[in-house]
Parts: structure tokens; C-alpha cells; sequence
């Protein structure tokens, strides 16, 4: 079988993909219902191959499911460095720009605005 | 001599518009390269003016002008002008250091502290998870010992699609493979050096966004999904997080986020050039050579004041 377009990406960002879709998920997820929750088309044996290699590292932990073995995100303690990095990063007003942030936070101006954005120019 | 020495620490107020300018006209990562450049080029014309105008100063004091081995005062305009100018400069510079010590020490400690806290967690291609509902994500600059690493927490990662999660990651690798962190730092540096570069940091900021935005909608090659995930991502931090007045101040005009959806809802950016960049350009060699030219003569009048002929 020819390689798929997502198969030429580099290991490292379909490892990301997988670990993002499993938190996401919010409960243990099949090899079969990962690959469908990933926009990559990949291989049945490229999700696998992928899954069982996170569990190795420790990434992901793994149980018998119904059929084969079902993955989950390995948790640290109760979302203790969460809520350790939540404090550290927003103790102060004067927050540096150096930790390039995705979003910060609207005004209500702004929200609007970006509704009508997203109303207007989306889909 | 001494108006020269004044000229660049006058010009920085001219930056803010023109980067502004440059950000919303030409291609994003010509924008970041070119505002760094230039807040980071008119920053260091700040410090060395005003490391130069403490000459006239320390001059004044009888043994540093024996050290000098002065036979004569300093002639460098009206005395008392002078030396009122020259103690000026000294105290923006102390403040100047103090600032600049006091913040890049706070921020490298920041910096410090969000690795050690990510070292323990679980990764996987350069992604770390944070269990937390309060919708974030962020880009961690590598450090001496560690690498960059993508932090996201669930929050963030349950609030999008799987493909608006892949332009989110798309966005944030781009941040590193970047080194977008570097800009950011340089013009987080200038503006501690001067306060109109301090309002020239924002427009850093939003060229870096950009330029990763742009990078995402041509991983997952589709801008208005990338303006989605922006967007929608947006709309969900602003949802989890409590909205203090602090933020409130903080954004009396447009935020960047409405600008950087705007900007993936239209056609790219293709110019390379723009008046503005042209503009930025003759600014900071107005400022160089005004700082140059104004050294120069400073040099000369300790010359003439060390009993040396002028050459000319």
C-alpha cells in the first residue's frame, strides 16, 4: 500500500496527535477508535505500531478491552504540576511574552467581534 | 555634540506606529525580523547615548579628570545644561539596569520553573498534557539543558475538533522550530531599555503569532480552520478564566487575537517590502549615525580638553 499523506509526517508529530486524542477523549480508547479520532489517515498497523510505542516510554497505559487492548494517558498526580504551573506562570501581572501563549483572554469587545468573524467568514 | 547624544533617545517614539504598520502589511516572518531588528538595534543606541552622556558628568569630578589627564573642563555646550543632562542620563541608566536586571531575572525564574515542574511529565513528540479544565497552551522555550516542549492542558485540547487540535499543534511547533522565543526575549529586552519600545513588545508578540498561524494553515493547508481553532480557542480561554480587571485594562483597543482571525480569514500576506519597512530602516540608521556622529565629537572635545590639537 502506498504511503497515506499523513504516514510522511515525522513520528514525533503523529505521537502528539495520538497522546492530544486520548486526552481529549477523557476515557480509554481502542487502536480503532484513535485512528478515527485523528484527522491523519494512517494505517490500522501505523496507529498500532504508534500506541505501542507511547506505551513503552510510559506516555500511555494500556488494559485488555473488549477486543485487543484499550489506551489511556498516563496521569501525573491528580493534576498537581497543573495547577503548580498555573500559579507560577500567572503570579504576576507583568507576565513576560517569551512564553509564546496560544490565546489569552478577550474583552468583551473583542469576544464579539470574533464571533462575527467566525459567524461570517467561517464554514 | 550633546543634541546628537539626545536624537536617539527621542527616535524610539517613531517605532510603535511603523511596527504596527510593518505587522498588518508584509509577510509575518518579515515583520518579526525586521521590528526585533530594529527595537532591538534602537534599544542598544538607547544605552550607549546614555552611557555617553555620563562622560560630561563623570569629567566634572576633579580626580576622574586627572585620571583622563584633562588639562582643561570639557567643552561640550552651555556648562550647567550639560551637566544637568548629564545627570539625567546617569539616573535613566541605573533605572534602566535595575529594570532590566530585575525582570530578566524574574522571567528566567519563571522560565526555570515551568521546566522543572514539565521534566517530570509524560511526553510524546515534544507534547506535554496538563490536566486542567482552564483552557491553555503555550510554547516552552527550550532552555540550557532541556528542550522546547508544547504544553497543553485538557481544557484546551476538549474545547477544539481533532483537526482544529492538529492547527493548534501545527501553530505551537512552529513556535519553536522558529526560535520565536529569541525574537520575543529581544524585544521584551528593549522595551525594558526604553518605554516606546515597551509599546513596540506587543507588536513582536502579534508578528510571532502570525507568522506561526500562517505556518499552521499551511501544515493542515486550510486557513479558515486555522482562523476556527484560533478562534474557538479563544472563545473558550476567555470562558475559563476569571475575568479580572486587570485584563480589562489591559485592552482598551483590538486584542490581537480578532486580528489574527481576520488576517487567516483573508488572503495572505505576500509583500516582501512595504513603506513602513523602508521607513523602520532610515529610522534606525538615523539613530546610528546620530549616535555615532555624537560620540565622535564627544571623543574629540575630551581631546581638545586633554590638550590635544584638533586634527583639522
Amino acid at each position: 500500500m502506498a504511503q497515506t499523506d499523513g504516514e510522511r509526517r515525522p513520528a514525533g508529530e503523529l505521537e502528539s496527535s495520538v497522546l492530544a486524542a486520548l486526552w481529549a477523549a477523557g476515557r480509554p480508547q481502542s487502536a480503532a477508535e484513535v485512528r478515527a479520532a485523528i484527522p491523519q489517515p494512517l494505517a490500522r498497523t501505523t496507529v498500532a505500531t504508534l500506541l505501542a510505542r507511547l506505551h513503552e516510554k510510559g506516555t500511555v497505559g494500556r488494559r485488555p478491552g473488549g477486543r485487543g487492548f484499550v489506551y489511556f494517558p498516563v496521569e501525573d498526580s491528580h493534576g498537581l504540576t497543573a495547577r503548580r504551573m498555573h500559579r507560577e506562570l500567572d503570579q504576576d501581572d507583568d507576565r513576560g511574552i517569551v512564553l509564546a501563549r496560544f490565546v489569552d483572554g478577550l474583552s468583551p469587545e473583542d469576544e464579539a467581534e470574533l464571533r462575527r468573524l467566525l459567524e461570517g467568514g467561517g464554514q | 555634540m550633546i543634541a546628537l547624544l539626545l536624537l536617539p533617545l527621542v527616535l524610539p517614539w517613531m517605532l510603535p506606529p511603523l511596527a504596527r504598520r510593518a505587522v498588518e502589511r508584509v509577510r509575518p516572518e518579515i515583520a518579526l525580523w525586521t521590528v526585533t531588528t530594529a527595537t532591538a538595534a534602537l534599544a542598544v543606541g538607547v544605552v550607549a547615548c546614555l552611557g555617553a552622556l555620563l562622560l560630561p558628568l563623570a569629567l566634572a569630578i576633579p580626580p576622574l579628570a586627572a585620571l583622563a589627564e584633562l588639562i582643561q573642563p570639557l567643552q561640550a555646550g552651555p556648562r550647567l545644561a550639560v551637566l544637568g543632562v548629564s545627570v539625567l542620563a546617569a539616573g535613566l541608566l541605573a533605572v534602566t539596569v535595575v529594570t532590566v536586571v530585575r525582570h530578566t531575572t524574574s522571567e528566567a525564574r519563571r522560565l526555570r520553573a515551568a521546566h522543572r515542574e514539565v521534566s517530570g511529565l509524560p511526553h510524546a513528540g515534544g507534547l506535554c498534557v496538563l490536566e486542567d479544565p482552564r483552557p491553555d497552551a503555550y510554547a516552552l522555550p527550550p532552555s540550557l539543558r532541556r528542550p522546547g516542549r508544547i504544553v497543553v492542558t485538557t481544557g484546551m485540547l476538549r474545547s477544539l475538533d481533532p483537526r482544529e487540535r492538529e492547527a493548534l499543534l501545527a501553530h505551537e511547533r512552529a513556535h519553536l522550530a522558529g526560535h520565536h522565543h529569541v525574537f520575543l526575549a529581544a524585544a521584551q529586552l528593549a522595551g525594558w531599555c526604553h518605554p516606546a519600545l515597551a509599546a513596540v513588545a506587543p507588536h513582536v508578540s502579534l508578528a510571532a503569532e502570525r507568522a506561526a498561524d500562517e505556518r499552521a494553515a499551511r501544515a493542515v493547508d486550510d486557513r479558515t480552520l486555522t482562523a476556527q481553532a484560533v478562534g474557538r480557542a479563544a472563545l473558550a480561554a476567555t470562558r475559563g478564566r476569571e475575568r479580572g480587571p486587570s485584563v480589562l485594562a489591559a485592552r482598551a483597543v483590538t486584542g490581537p487575537v480578532p486580528a489574527r482571525v481576520k488576517a487567516l480569514l483573508t488572503q495572505a500576506p505576500a509583500r516582501r517590502l512595504a513603506p513602513a519597512l523602508l521607513a523602520i530602516a532610515l529610522l534606525c540608521t538615523a539613530a546610528g549615525t546620530s549616535s555615532v556622529a555624537g560620540t565622535v565629537l564627544l571623543h574629540r572635545g575630551v581631546e581638545i580638553a586633554q590638550g590635544e590639537q584638533p586634527s583639522d
